[in-house]
This record gives C-alpha cells, structure tokens and sequence, in this order.
C-alpha cells in the first residue's frame, strides 16, 4: 500500500469526490504550532507509489481541507492564521490561492463542503465560531456564535442541505439549520472536549461524536439523553471520526494514541480493525467515497497512508 | 510567539484533559506530582518507549508487559549460594507485578490487582516435584500474592521457563484467563543433576531410550564428533559469550532486566551473616581467552573436546514474565514489551540431544508464519559450545544475531530459568534495538532429546517505509508565501 | 482574486452510495430543505450577517449554554500570561520547576541534559564526549544541524542533540530524506534555528513519547524552543542561562556526568538499577580472575 512522505506534520487527508485517485492533504510544519503549511495534492497510480499533482504553500500551518461538490479542481484549506483559502488545481501555483477569505479571529480547523446543495462550506474556527461560505462571495454569508470554546469541527448532514453540526471544547456539540437564528439542539454530549463529529451517511438523524475523553459516542438527535452507542478502544483522545459512505453502521477514527480504528456501532464486539502504523498522533483519516473499503490517514509522523480496509498500511 | 504557545497548549489539553478543568488546582496536582518523582525517574529507567504499541495487532493476542530476572549466580560460590529457593522466586513474581503497577499507577489510575492474575506457572528442574511446587506456592505469598491465585510447575528440562511461558500463552489463547505469569526457577546450589537409579533391565534394547541415561557432557562430546565440532570453534564461542556478557553488564544492558534481590551471604570462615543486594551476573570472565580456555582438560572425555570452559555455567537464578491479553493490556494502558507469536517443541536423537534447535527453530519460526529470514535475534541457549556452534551453523544464522549479551557460558544456565530468562533478555534487548529488530526468537536443546523455540515480536513493532520519495517539487512556491 | 470566481464548470461528483440508498430511519426533526442556492436561503431566513467579525472581545458565550453540565476550560490565550517576556514566567505562571524540571526530566534526562547542554556544547561548541555518550557527537550532526549554523545556535543546539544520548538512540536520525546534509549557504539566523528544532525534534524522535508521564515537558520542551527563537538575539551567556532554566536548573545546575547510578570507571559494573532504601551494595562475590573452571556439569553429570 502507497506511502506519501510530506515535509511538514500531517493535519488533515482527503479524497476527492470526483476521481478516485486523488486526496488533498493538509500540513503544518513544527507540529503546526508555529511555521508554515501546505496543500498536497496527490495522485494514487496503479501500483505504483503516491505522486504529488500540485502543492501549495502557505504562511501559517494548514488544519483542513476539503474538495468543492461543484468543481473537479476546487480545495479549500483551513488555514492556522485564521483564513480560508480556495485553491484551483488547473491554475498554476502562483495563481493560487484565488481565494482567501479572512474573517475568523483565531485558527480555523476545520472544512466542510455541503454535499446536498453544493454551493456552500463551513468552516470551524478556535474563535468559537462556525461561518457558512459560498464560493461566489468574497465574504461568508452567516455567522454561528454559540460555542463557549473552540470549535473543532462542522458537518453537514448528507442528506439535508440546511443542517449541519458543530463540536467544540465547550463539550458539546450543536445541531444547527442555516435557516434558524440559533442552534436547534444542544448534545452535551461528552464530559471534555470534543473534537469532531458526523453524520451517518444513511440515517440523517445519527451522529457520532469523538472526544478528548477518548470514546467515540455515537447519538440520534431524536432522543439525545443518551446514546445509542459508546465506543471505547481508543488510548487518547480521539481526533477524527468519518462515518463510512458505503456501509451504515461503519466509522473510522484516528487518535493521539497513534491509531486508527474502524468500528461498526451496530455490535457488540464495535472495534472490527486496528491500525497503528502512524509513529505519531494520527490525526487525519478518511473513507473514500467512490472506492468502498478505501482509507487514508495522516499524522505526525509525516506520512499519507492509503491502504484497503483489511490491508496492512505498512505492506509493501 | 504567544500564538504558538497558545495553540501548543490547545493541543496539550486535548492530551491532558483534566488539567485543561483545573487550573486552579495547580498546587495539589504540583506537589501531588512531586510524590511521583522516585517514579517517574525509575520509569524512565524500564521504559524508555512509549506505552502505545503493537503490530498486526489484535485483541487476543498474548502480550508480554514485563520480564524481569534476577542476576544468576554460579552454584555454591555465587551470590545465591545462601539463598532459599521461594526467596529467589518471591522477588522475581512480586517484580513484574509491581513494576506493571508503579506503570500503570502513573499511566491510569486503573489497577491491576495482584489478584488478577489467573495462574502462574513456575518452570523448574532439579527439585523434587512435589516439595518445589510448594515451595513456589509459599514464594507466591511472600510475593505477597492472595490466596485466591494459584500455581504449579512445570518440567521440559531446560526449557522449562520457556513451556512455563508458552503454557501461560496457551492457557491465555485458550481463554482459561487473561492474565497470567510464566516464570523459572533453578538453585543448582542445593538441587544436583541426578541419574536415574534404577534403569529398567529392557533399556539396553532401546537404543534410545539408553541414551538418554548419557550424560549430558557426553551428549556434546557426540554432537562435536558427529558434526565435526572442532575444539577451537567451541572455545571461541566461550570467548565470545563472556565478551559480549561482560560488555552487555559494563554497558549496563542487563539493568533493564535485572531485578536485585536482597539476600545473605555466609562467611565460609566466621560464619558470620551478612545482608547482601545481588544485582549483577557473577558467573562472566571478562579476561577469558583462547590461550586459557585451551589450557583446559576435557571434562566428559580423556580425548574429548567440551572442557568446563566451553560448557554452561551450573547457575542460581530465577525470572519471571507477566503475559496477558492484548486488549487487556490496552485497557490497563500497559506498555506491551513484546508479542507471544509461537512456540514449537520437537524431539530429535537422545544421543545428540543439543542439536534440538536446529529443528525447533524452524518448527516455531514457520508456525508464525515467517522465515528464518525474518528473525532479527537470536537467544540460543549455549548449554555447550558444540552444540551451540553446530546449530548456528547448520541453521546458517548471522553470528551477530545470535546472543548478543553472551549466553549460558557466560552469565550460566539455572535449568528451570533459562527459558524465562531469555525472555527478559531477548525482548529488552529488542526494546533498544528500536525499528531495526522486529522479530525475536528464544530456543535452547533440552536433555533427553528435545529442542523447543519461540517467536515473539517487538511489542511496537512497525514495518519500514517501502516508497516514501523525498519530495523535490520547489517551484510550487504559492503566491501566498511571499 | 485576479482570476476572478471559479465557474462552476458543469461537472458533479458521482452520486453518493448513500443517495443511491434509499431514505432514512423515520422521520427527522428537522424543517423539510428549502429549495434556492444556500445564500438565498440564508437571506430569505433573515439570519444572514455577511462578513461577521466576532473578536474575542463581543464574543457571545451566554447563548444557549443552559444545558452545559459543567463548566468550560479556560482559553488558554486568556489565562494568565506570564511568560514569553521574562524568564520569571516560567515558575510562577505555569508552574513548571516542579512539573518538569525536577520531576519529570529531573534524574533521567536532567542528569544527562545538564551536563550535554552546560558542560559541553554550550561552551565548547558542541563537541565534547564528556556526557552524552558515544552516540551524540555524530548524532547531533546527523539529525539536522548542518554544520552550516554558526555559533551559539549549534552550540545550544548540540547540547539538546545530547539527548540521543539517553536511551533514544534508536530514533535518532529517522528522517529518510535528511535535507539538511549539505546547506549551501549559510541561512539566516531564523531558517537555521527552524532547522535546529527540526533536528532537536527529530532527535526526540517521538514527540508522542512524552504524552504519559512528560505532557508538561512536551509542553516545556516545546514552549522553550519557541522562547529560544524569540530571543534570538541573546547573548552568549544569556542563553547559557536560559538554557539552564529550560532544564529547571534554577540557580545552580545539579551536574552529574554520569547519570545516578553509574559508577566511575571504565570498567565499572552497573549498581542495582533501583535502589531500595540505603541499603548497601556489593557485586556479588568475585571468583579471582583465572580461578579453576571447576564448577561446570562435570561435577555432576558423571
């Protein structure tokens, strides 16, 4: 399986939504405490290793990316210095960014695309706002401020263009629709941090949650007392959760504890896989859309994974 | 500046959540922290890696968190020679216990209780069956043990410690428990090698079951003349042993493994007792030569070739090895030392009873589903030259993967503890080795005409990187930089 | 923004595998969507607020938190600051000459670190074998200083790259494409300190190996490079100092060339490695060197 070195830490991977052999990865030098970042794009050949399509550098440490719904060369990074920029791939590099919208205050950490109406994105910044972007605009259209904390993480629910989730530091995580002045729900959903959050792909009313707290829960905004599954495995606090674009039931995560683990909430017996190839904090992971079963992970160590579930990330 | 130390405390508290809730708590948890020091510093000390780990890694795996020895003695004159057997096992038992608590005391505050553990299996050879089981039942409270842990013994001969590790192994696969202690114990001071006295009449017509009365300096003297074993090879290989045992002790390797025992030690002359910490192999000739060693008579054989220098050392030592369930460990959050991949015991000629590695090696290597080529060290336990030589040898192994802190000519070969010795030197040994040293195998010859070998795997094991390319791309200098 | 908004070229995505699947569980308890392109939306609504700017300051944090069950960290930029300008920050604010300097790195490392650092590089360029060990000289070398850097940036660098000599060997030069083997020009005092931490870090090897017992000396050790960038411009002895409290030395550095339990001596055998009490040690009895090989299964065996 393909191994990509990257020159600065890993932050963040993931694959394009329209060709099956390219992922942006987002990374910051210095651990992404202090330097620059950049924007990889990668293409996966045939047996081959992992080639870099472009790369774009940045002033500040790169948190996020994420690919435009409406247009094949379109990223947009999240940037440590609090920007959002736009990247066009069929333009050389110094035309990019064409975009760099500066509005939030503090870093921003996560991207996300809305994959109904795929006109539109979020960003999650540590100035505990989300702000809601369309492509066309030089400034975002909406302002959310309700987190008390960081916010680390936004998603859109795949089903409905107008609803999307935050989770922050301030421990919970809010359900929010575009239309509404404030958050339509409040999860308390963990007891410290959380750092990020998904929607199931197949059931628009389940979420799931990862915190600092090191369990993963996963909840159905219908009845949010308690939760329909508890996921405990990880050694650290868990970084990232994707639910799997193929199977309902299925999650990926990475964590400080160097893994990445694939669950299925549905059983018993949830963690079905283990992977502990990253040297590092894993903290970028991904499920690709039009490969079922097809992973890529980052971290700390420096190194863009890409393996089939069930595969060993380290094989040759 | 004040950015980055701000985002780098951002990421700190993901890592430490309950500081990130507590600030003003800072001087309980200060001073609390300052009680943990003697701890901490020793952890740095045992663990020099981090306590996240594991390769392939499944949650039924068996997991080795600890393997500790204590140092071994020549019988009758060494540091043990003084010693009762249960207080050499006591401290050995009682150290992989408590070290793993003092870990996990500071990892988590969830705790192993000593209660915990579902069997502890004790591999011992010289000692009357019945009276050594109990005394390492008695080791076990001194060890400070409940009531409610049992234990037995366990003899393949010389590889005792190693099938007393194997069956926890088993037991634990087996699903019997989740936790559980191989260990090995031999005090060759007071147990002797015996004979069998009474042979039955229709030996003589069993060709083999006649030599397995041979002793077993004759058995070495067999294997140097049938495989043409010659006296210098044998001698070098003891030079080599003590050399590299005695750079391993100056170095101090064998501290990670080493637990001091407190003991007595009575003056020959005066009889007077005194109180003594054995903490360091006494049985290494740093200065051994060749010119020396071929001074030496042949012991077994007016025209033989195995001399009392080229043969183990008769030793005084115990070891022990915590063993648990990999997803235990994990949920402990105890470091994993190493992996428990096979273990193969198979029987060969009585006659030549030390060329036992040759075949078990392969057995357990094959079981594991590698080849030799994938082993990147070696314990074979050196209880003669000839035998040693010939197997590394015929198994064509790289002379420097093979015991590379000596062997039992050196340090010495206390039957039952060899095994389970070569575990905590193995898998120490593999800790420090990092990266380059995934796969470790543990095999000795065993009397009577055996040989049996493990396979275990760096506890953090992780594959080399196969393609990562350094990346040249410099004209991609984005607008935005400048 | 020369290149104006990208047109959305009339391509889309492959459908999703979940849209291809059928609907959800039940009914949701959200609005049925509205149709229109998200900002319409978002206008029709009357929410929108193009181009918010929240600062820290108007900051809204009393919305909607009634259902927080306890209280929220604090920001760690809004607590108090104390370091960064003086080195007195270090110990009253952030408490760290207990967490750190004694506790955590206090035998283990700081043994080892006062001596590399102090005694050696710091003075003598880096070189010196006294303390770290055989593998630091070439190691520091190795891991990403160069050679190109003059100064005190090696030297204090040098005596952080001391560290492979405790234990972390192993991990020392990993990073398969080195690029720092042969600097051409001697980059300014910034690149080359970049270029020192990244070595420093690579020596560490694993910053994750901190996170148990040392998450306040990941934090310190990281915190104290970023201090040393800032003051770049120290001089020689202000650094020696800094450094020294980097380590938690406060006043005076607790030397220790050999780490607490060696003994002196080439030869010497290593002492019990944890020592119980003050009880007393010895080595075990000593045969005489060229004693009789007489204690071997001939005894026995016979």
């Amino acid at each position: 399986m393909p191994v990509f070195k990257t020159p600065f830490n890993g932050y963040s991977v993931k694959f394009s939504p329209f060709y099956e052999n390219q992922l942006a990865v987002a990374t910051a030098q210095n651990f992404g405490i202090l330097g620059n970042g950049r924007v990889h794009i990668l293409q996966l050949t045939p047996n081959g290793p992992i080639s870099e399509l472009a790369a774009f550098d940045t002033a500040d440490g790169v948190y996020d990316v994420c690919w435009s719904e409406a247009h094949d060369s379109l990223v947009i990074a999240a940037s440590g210095d609090g920007s959002v920029k736009l990247y066009d791939l069929s333009l050389p590099p110094t035309n990019n960014p064409i975009r760099s919208f500066k509005e939030h205050t503090r870093e921003v950490h996560s991207v996300d695309y809305n994959t109904v109406r795929k006109d539109s994105f979020l960003s999650a910044s540590w100035d505990d706002t989300v702000k809601l972007w369309t492509v066309d605009r030089n400034a975002s259209v909406r302002t959310f401020k309700e987190h008390a904390y960081c916010v680390y993480s936004a998603a859109w629910n795949p089903r409905h263009a107008d609803i999307f989730a935050s989770a922050s530091g301030d421990c919970t995580t809010r359900i929010w629709d575009v239309r509404e002045p404030g958050s339509t729900m409040i999860l308390p959903a963990h007891d410290f941090e959380i750092l990020a959050c998904d929607w199931n792909k197949y059931d628009d009313c389940i979420i799931a949650t990862a915190s600092v707290d090191k369990s993963i829960k996963v909840w159905d905004v219908r009845n949010y007392r308690v939760p329909i599954a508890v996921l405990n495995g990880h050694g650290y606090a868990v970084r990232k959760v994707r639910f799997s674009p193929h199977r309902a039931s299925a999650m990926v995560s990475c964590s400080y504890d160097m893994t990445v683990c694939m669950w299925d909430y549905m059983v018993e017996d949830a963690l079905i896989g283990r992977y502990d190839h990253h040297t590092e904090f894993a903290v970028g992971v991904d499920m690709s859309v039009l490969v079922e079963g097809l992973l890529a992970s980052t971290g700390w160590d420096e190194l863009v994974y890409v393996w089939q579930h069930g595969m060993d990330p380290r094989a040759p | 500046m004040e950015k980055a130390i701000e985002r780098q405390r951002v990421l700190l508290e993901h890592l430490q959540p309950i500081r990130s809730f507590s600030h003003h708590t800072h001087d309980e948890s200060s001073s609390s922290s300052l009680t943990l020091i003697p701890i901490v510093l020793f952890l740095l000390n045992v663990v020099k890696q981090p306590s996240i780990c594991s390769a392939g890694a499944f949650g039924d795996d068996v997991v080795i968190v600890a393997a500790y020895r204590t140092a071994i003695c020549k019988s009758k004159r060494g540091g043990f020679k003084d010693t009762l057997s249960d207080d050499l096992l006591a401290p050995v038992l009682k150290a992989v216990i408590e070290k793993t608590l003092v870990l996990q005391a500071v990892i988590e505050k969830t705790n192993l209780n000593t209660n915990e553990v579902g069997d502890i299996v004790v591999g011992t050879v010289l000692a009357p069956g019945s009276i050594r089981a109990m005394e390492c039942r008695m080791a076990a409270f001194y060890a400070g043990f409940p009531e409610t842990v049992p234990i037995r013994t366990v003899n393949r001969q010389c590889s005792s410690g190693l099938q007393a590790v194997a069956d926890v192994a088993a037991s634990i696969k087996a699903g019997f428990y989740d936790i559980g202690i191989g260990a090995g114990l031999e005090l060759m001071t007071v147990d002797n090698i015996g004979r069998v006295q009474q042979s039955n009449p229709k030996v003589d017509a069993f060709v083999q079951a006649r030599d397995c009365l041979l002793p077993m300096g004759i058995t070495s003297e067999n294997v140097a003349q049938r495989f043409g074993v010659t006296r210098l090879e044998q001698d070098q290989a003891a030079v080599i042993s003590h050399q590299r045992a005695a750079a391993a002790t100056a170095s101090g390797k064998f501290k990670d493994e080493i637990i001091p025992v407190l003991t007595k030690i009575v003056d020959q002359q005066t009889r007077n007792e005194k109180p003594v910490v054995i903490s360091v192999d006494d049985g290494i000739r740093p200065n051994t030569n060749l010119t020396g060693l071929a001074k030496l008579k042949p012991a077994f054989k007016s025209n033989g070739t195995t001399t009392a220098g080229n043969a183990s050392q008769v030793s005084d030592g115990a070891a022990a090895v915590l063993l648990m369930k990999r997803s235990v460990a994990m949920q402990k959050g105890l470091p994993i030392l190493g992996v428990f991949r096979s273990f193969a015991a198979v029987g060969v000629d009585p006659a030549v009873m030390g060329i036992g590695p040759v075949v078990a090696i392969p057995a357990a290597v094959k079981s594991a589903g590698l080849g030799l080529e994938n082993i990147d060290l070696f314990e074979i336990n050196e209880a003669f030259a000839s035998q040693f030589v010939y197997c590394r040898k015929k198994l064509n192994l790289d002379p420097e993967k093979v015991n590379v802190n000596g062997g039992a000519m050196a340090l010495g070969h206390p039957l039952g503890a060899t095994g389970a010795r070569c575990v905590a030197t193995l898998l120490h040994e593999m800790k420090r080795r990092g990266k380059d040293c995934r796969f470790g195998v543990i095999s000795m010859c065993i009397g009577s005409g055996m040989g049996a070998a493990a396979v275990f795997e760096r506890g953090d094991a992780v594959d080399d990187l196969c393609n990562a390319r350094v990346n040249n791309n410099n004209n991609f200098l984005s607008k935005d930089t400048k | 923004m020369e290149n104006g908004p990208p047109q959305p070229s009339g391509n889309s995505p492959p459908p999703k595998p979940w849209e291809r699947a059928g609907s959800s569980s039940g009914p949701a308890p959200f609005k049925p969507p509205s149709a229109g392109s998200t900002s319409d939306v978002v206008e029709a609504s009357g929410t929108a607020r193009p181009g918010e700017i929240v600062s820290t300051a108007n900051r809204n944090t009393a919305v909607n938190n009634s259902t927080l069950a306890r209280p929220v960290p604090t920001r760690p930029w809004e607590q108090q600051q104390t370091y960064g300008s003086s080195y007195g920050g270090y110990n009253t604010g952030m408490n760290y000459n207990s967490g750190y300097g004694v506790g955590t790195y206090g035998g283990g490392y700081g043994s080892t670190y006062g001596s590399g650092l102090y005694g050696n590089s710091m003075y003598r360029g880096g070189y010196g074998g006294l303390a770290g060990g055989g593998m630091y000289g070439g190691g520091m070398y190795n891991s990403g200083l160069g050679g190109s850097m003059g100064g005190y940036g090696m030297g204090g660098m040098g005596g952080m790259g001391g560290m492979g000599g405790m234990g972390m060997g192993p991990f020392g030069d990993q990073d398969p494409n080195n690029p720092y083997g042969a600097p051409s020009s001697p980059p300014s005092f910034w690149v080359s300190f970049m270029h020192v931490m990244q070595g420093v870090v690579t020596f560490f090897g694993r910053v994750a190996m901190l996170i148990d017992q040392n998450t306040q000396a990941f934090h310190m050790f990281m915190s104290a490079l970023l201090q040393l960038f800032d003051r770049s411009g120290l001089l020689y002895g202000e650094l020696a100092r800094f450094v020294l409290r980097l380590l938690g030395v406060k006043t005076k550095p607790k030397i220790h060339p050999l780490g607490p339990n060696a003994h002196p001596g080439p030869n010497a055998l290593p002492g019990p490695n944890q020592p119980h009490g003050n009880q007393h040690f010895i080595e075990g009895p000593k045969a005489a060197p060229g004693a009789a090989w007489n204690d071997v299964w001939g005894d026995n065996a016979q």
